[in-house]
């Protein structure tokens, strides 16, 4: 039980360091606060580990893993697997998620609520889609899409990250999605 | 321990490639629902096969436990994203470079932004009503939580 129980408590010190980098970083690249929250944490955790009793004097010795590099590496999964959860859901709740930022809409309207075309407002700006704009500027900082005068074309990045959603999309047995 | 991962990565395996299956045969629209009837089954059948010995046991099954929202994860990452789209959109065009414009005639916000309604109608997050859309019960502290949220969390993006 060390690893899982040094991984939760670094997990959690992962969420209180990202909340704190977030309030106070002026950038707009927020995966820079996850991915350093975590590097610090994954540091933490190998500095307790290695300086912790088996035992973190709270476990009978029923719940002690007699291999402590099993013990560490499931210690360290866990810490990462619930930072790969947590980043998920801040981004899909709070800085990307489509679903959800209409539903905050919808909660700021009350009882007003709102038709579509009020809905299709937040999106529109000069007469386009917000949402495809900002993704394709995105796209292109990420080398996935490069420019060709005023057009867009995909880099070989940009056509391998395709065939592979298209070829999982066809085994989830998904429509196009988006 | 080692036994019981490995037993485990067999049983998420099972799981993984029966639903693959039941989409196919069954050609299932809403998934969600066998995703989650197939775990339980498969972490049922896991945790009967499961040999006993304490401590392995809490740590596998633990594992086993936090894969599911992680193949969640996943799974709406194939679903979901516009930018997925979007790549997929330029493959269509068989190398053929594309203006913006090109890609929202063929991926329009009116598509997106039906899609997204039908799926919170569809959840009971938000109903219609003569023509406007509220929030539902159901959604009402969901709302709250991205709302509030996001003003706190995003305020020093929001002000910028």
């Amino acid at each position: 039980m060390k690893g899982i129980s040094i991984g939760i408590f670094c997990f959690c010190l992962t969420v209180l360091f990202s909340f704190l980098g977030l309030k106070i970083y002026r950038g707009n690249q927020y995966f820079k606060i996850f991915i350093a929250s975590w590097g610090i944490s994954v540091v933490l955790y190998g500095i307790l580990y290695w300086l912790t009793p088996a035992h973190l004097y709270i476990y009978s010795p029923l719940y002690l893993e007699p291999n402590t590099s099993i013990d560490s590496v499931n210690g360290f999964l866990w810490l990462t697997l619930l930072f790969h959860l947590f980043w998920d859901g801040m981004y899909m709740f709070f800085f990307a998620g489509f679903s959800t930022g209409l539903l905050a809409r919808l909660f700021d309207a009350k009882e007003q609520g709102l038709s579509r075309d009020e809905l299709l407002d937040y999106y529109k700006v000069q007469g386009g889609n917000m949402l495809i704009r900002s993704r394709m500027i995105n796209l292109e900082r990420g080398r996935y899409l490069c420019r060709v005068n005023s057009s867009y074309e995909l880099t070989p990045k940009g056509v391998f990250f395709a065939r592979a959603a298209l070829f999982l999309k066809k085994i989830f047995y998904l429509e196009l999605g988006g | 321990m080692l036994e019981n991962v490995f037993l485990g990565i067999y049983f998420i395996l099972g799981w993984m490639g029966l639903q693959v299956i039941v989409f196919h045969i069954f050609k299932v629209k809403n998934k969600f629902p066998i995703i989650t009837l197939l775990y339980m089954l498969s972490f049922l059948g896991y945790i009967f096969f499961l040999p006993k010995k304490n401590i392995a046991d809490i740590n596998s099954i633990g594992l086993y436990l936090i894969l599911f929202p992680t193949y969640l994860a996943f799974f709406y990452y194939v679903d979901r994203p516009v930018s997925l789209r979007i790549l997929i959109e330029f493959l269509r065009a068989q190398g053929r470079p594309l203006v913006i414009e090109d890609i929202e005639h063929h991926y329009s916000l009116d598509a997106m932004v039906e899609r997204r309604i039908k799926l919170m109608q569809k959840d009971r997050l938000i109903f219609e009503q003569n023509g406007r859309f509220f929030i539902d019960k159901k959604g009402e502290k969901l709302g709250w939580i991205v709302s509030r949220g996001r003003k706190f969390i995003c305020s020093s993006f929001l002000t910028k």
